[in-house]
């Protein structure tokens, strides 16, 4: 057996042990359920004639809508439990007593909890397209939702890769889930303070500060990505082109944000998991 | 160590947990084709030895090789030919026992129709075969145990390690895992099994060692430890009456080394090597005592576990 197979083994593997845990597949469940809401909500309302123009572009409310809450939480659900729930449960012993290297399991964890959330990240994109086409008819620059999506997922590394750092590091996945949802909802709350600041002291700082919080590249590539491509082009009412993205940035920069988020904590996961010892439950 | 003779060798394995816990150093040599028993009481460090030697835990001084391989070095070659039975075993509940299974074989590289084979034959081998298709969430310990077993073997492993194999499991399924692993060992393979039940490393193991406080006290051919720790044979007499002049007078003998008294029996430890029941039998009625029977009592491995015990305590 070589080493892709090994590793595509425990990627497997890792889906399945992440479906089985019930919090992950009720959060999957709940995303997609939740997709439905915009729409519901936008169909009842009378729009006015003025936005209509939004109507054509449901698809991309409804691809970004998961993205900028739910599947940052799905994604540090999934990966905080990938390592640490292994020694939790004393199972990480009867897969790395066997024929395989630290690295490629390492490997096979993160590729599959990093394909589920890929695949259900999917699913909400999909979902957004067909609900929109059969809700509000045809949808224009369709033809850039792949691009959309695989900005979605990208920006999604940088919480999924810090629950996976904290979930080896801290190997108690409550412990980790806890710890990454509160930087993804502190630098939440914190980017609304420091822009409030910059407004009233005019300093610039504030918004450097902002562009480096985590969730800056992690939440504003996608429409920065679709402002980039097309709607620019659209003259959208009330700012919606704007939507999201308090704190303007290039792409670029989103990207360096995003890379740099994710490389690092990726780096002290496998050195934490490389130089230590498969912990259990018994051990004597 | 010679990786043609040897299938595990670790070396003055130390690991500190703090600064009151730590194991080691620990040397340890299992030849091929032997069934090592590895004893200790509980929290002496055979599981922490175990997962060193299977490279689960790093051990921050020595080093340790499987036929001739660091596992910490090169996984994929020294645990090829390794199965591994935990103390406990936890398993994936979502698992059925086939999947489990099959999984296992899947990382060893075992692949389509052999895989399947191999799943259903162990399963019948470890009784478990009607509970295929169960979620291992449903089964009971000593179903866990028997799967656990069934996993190590997998691989047609050269060298099986067990931590405690038979915890959890009926007299019944004890005996027959004891035949089971005897039968391994007479195909060639070798064992290091960890047990706490000394009779049954007795019957089953060719060579043992023991760990105390961290550290090994002995290690050897069984025959040869219990000759070390047995202090010559032992003859059980029961009389009819026992009188200080009786006990004096045996006590005295040339041959006898020492003398316990139990109420009507009285338990004479003889010279090395000798039964030596008819001449004490003699030497009993001659000085008048009531002899109502008398027996040859050899020195068990809990004897030797005992005494050594006995002359290691932990401030030593």
């Amino acid at each position: 057996m070589n080493d892709i197979q090994r590793i595509l083994t425990i990627a497997r593997y890792e889906w399945r042990r992440a479906l089985a845990r019930r919090k992950v597949f009720l959060l999957i469940v709940l995303t997609i359920t939740a997709e439905f809401l915009p729409f519901i909500v936008l169909t009842q309302l009378p729009i006015p004639p003025a936005i209509r123009i939004v109507n054509s572009l449901m698809w991309l409310v409804g691809t970004i809508f998961p993205h900028a809450l739910f599947l940052q939480f799905i994604a540090i659900f999934i990966s905080t439990g990938a390592t640490a729930e292994e020694y939790e449960q004393g199972t990480a012993d009867s897969i790395l007593s066997k024929p395989i290297r630290r690295t490629e399991y390492l490997i096979g964890k993160f590729i599959g909890g990093y394909s589920l959330f890929a695949f259900t990240a999917f699913l909400t994109s999909a979902l957004a397209m067909i609900l929109s086409y059969s809700t509000f008819g045809p949808q224009e620059f369709a033809e850039f939702a792949p691009a959309i999506y695989i900005s979605i997922i990208f920006a999604s590394l940088v919480f999924f890769t810090m629950g996976f750092m904290t979930g080896e590091v801290f190997r108690t996945s409550s412990l980790a889930y806890l710890v990454s949802s509160t930087v993804f909802i502190a630098s939440l709350i914190l980017g609304p303070f420091l822009l409030l600041a910059s407004n009233l002291t005019g300093e610039q700082f504030y918004l450097d500060i902002v562009r480096w919080l985590p969730n800056w590249g992690a939440s504003n590539l996608p429409m920065m990505v679709a402002r980039a491509l097309f709607l620019q082009n659209v003259r959208l009412p009330f700012g919606l082109g704007d939507f999201g993205i308090a704190v303007n940035g290039t792409i670029l920069q989103a990207l360096t944000s995003i890379s740099i988020y994710a490389i690092v904590p990726m780096v002290i996961a496998f050195l934490r998991f490389l130089r230590s010892d498969v912990t259990n439950k018994s051990s004597t | 160590m010679n990786p043609e003779v040897t299938a595990i060798s670790a070396s003055n394995l130390v690991k500190n947990y703090s600064s009151t816990t730590s194991i080691g150093p620990v040397s340890l040599a299992v030849e091929k084709g032997t069934i090592f028993g590895f004893l200790g009481p509980n929290g002496a460090g055979k599981t922490t030895t175990i997962r060193m030697i299977l490279g689960l835990i790093r051990p921050q001084r020595g080093n340790t090789q499987i036929f001739g391989i660091d596992p910490l070095i090169d996984p994929i070659n020294a645990l090829e030919k390794v199965g591994y039975a935990p103390e406990l075993p936890n398993f994936q509940t979502f698992f059925t026992a086939e999947e489990l299974l099959d999984f296992t074989a899947r990382i060893h590289g075992i692949n389509g129709a052999e895989r399947n084979r191999k799943v259903k034959k162990l399963l019948e081998m470890v009784g478990i075969s009607d509970h295929a298709r169960k979620k291992i969430g449903k089964f009971s310990k000593g179903m866990v145990q028997r799967l656990s077993v069934a996993q190590a073997l997998i691989n047609d492993p050269e060298l099986i390690i067990m931590d405690e194999p038979t915890i959890g499991m009926d007299p019944v399924a004890t005996i027959y895992f004891r035949d089971l692993f005897k039968e391994i060992h007479s195909q060639g393979k070798t064992i290091l099994v960890s047990s706490h039940m000394l009779d049954e490393v007795q019957r089953l193991c060719t060579h043992i060692g023991m760990i105390h406080h961290g550290k090994m006290v002995f290690q050897g051919n069984i025959t040869d430890i219990l000759a070390r720790f047995g202090k010559g044979l032992a003859i059980e007499v029961e009389l009819g009456q026992i009188t200080p002049a009786l006990v004096d007078y045996v006590r005295k003998l040339d041959y006898v080394r020492n003398l316990q008294v139990d109420t009507n029996k009285i338990l004479v430890t003889v010279r090395d090597g000798e039964d030596l029941r008819a001449e004490l039998a003699e030497d009993i009625v001659k000085a008048g005592g009531k002899l109502l029977g008398l027996s040859l009592k050899k020195t068990t491995l809990e004897d030797a576990f005992i005494e050594t015990l006995r002359s290691n305590p932990k401030n030593e």
